[in-house]
């Protein structure tokens, strides 16, 4: 399975993503952590995101 | 972009469910879960659907938006905290048997991907892991996975086999070996075979005493 977790420096749940991350580190699970600069908790973000990793698929 | 309305009667909740869909059943299947609060056409409205449209246009995506009950179950106040999550089982199945079987036989794929923003990611996450054969991508968008404080401190077994925090840490994956701890002394290494995650597909591969 192919896992992206993003964040950004603004994103009030940024925590959780590294939380997810670091289970996932300590299971073996390979994934991608974007933690992006000036990004936040909002729509603004998930809509430059979102095609960004369908990109990388 | 193709966009269709599409309303049923699932017996997972014995109601009517909503779900938008757009593209024409190509390419890679894409569920796309609604944020707390938010309904089928949240996605739609806020523009997520619309950044991907040139792949929607191109074939190379359809994206399934179903309706979220979050009201109905995490966010319930009304019913037991074991009813919210119950409630919130009834809605996996739509998803998994009613949403994803009806991507896969529309996009003719194996497996779908799922993705969500904040309490949306965690629905993706939470179904991705619990149903790891039947989805091949996980996109989460400042996902938001603790649900603990949705049931006013009570806890069951129902609750842990729902909450990532909880479970993940006990699960081994590896591809699609999974092995679960069992207790403190007891290991389980099972496969999931390709056509079913349901325990009679699982065959116990080791057992530790």
């Amino acid at each position: 399975m192919g896992i992206v977790l993003g964040t950004g420096e603004w994103d009030n749940t940024r925590h959780e993503s590294y939380r997810l991350s670091e289970i996932l580190n300590s299971n073996g699970v390979k994934h991608w952590l974007d933690d992006g600069k000036w990004r936040g908790h909002d729509w603004n973000y998930w809509r430059d995101t979102l095609p960004y990793y369908l990109s990388k698929l | 972009m193709n966009e269709r309305y599409i309303k049923w009667h699932t017996p997972w909740l014995s109601r009517q469910f909503e779900m938008l869909v757009f593209g024409n059943g190509g390419g890679l299947p894409l569920i796309l879960f609604p944020t707390s609060f938010g309904s089928y056409y949240q996605n739609k409205d806020f523009g997520l659907v619309g950044s991907v449209s040139g792949y929607v246009d191109a074939g190379r995506l359809t994206v399934y938006c179903p309706d979220a009950i979050d009201l109905e179950s995490f966010y319930n106040k009304s019913i037991h905290p074991a009813d919210r999550m119950r409630t919130h089982n009834a809605y996996e199945n739509v998803i998994v048997r009613d949403v994803f079987d009806l991507a896969r036989r529309e996009c003719n794929s194996q497996r779908v991907a799922v993705c969500g923003a904040s309490l949306g990611a965690y629905h993706a996450a939470n179904i991705a892991f619990r149903h790891p054969d039947t989805v091949s991508h996980l996109i989460s968008l400042s996902g938001s996975f603790d649900i603990s404080s949705f049931f006013d401190g009570y806890h069951d077994d129902n609750i842990y086999f729902n909450s990532p925090y909880e479970y993940l840490p006990n699960t081994l994956m590896m591809g699609t070996r999974v092995i679960f701890a069992m207790g403190r002394d007891r290991l389980r290494s099972m496969e999931i075979q390709p056509h079913g995650h349901r325990p009679r597909h699982w065959r116990v591969g080791q057992h530790t005493p």
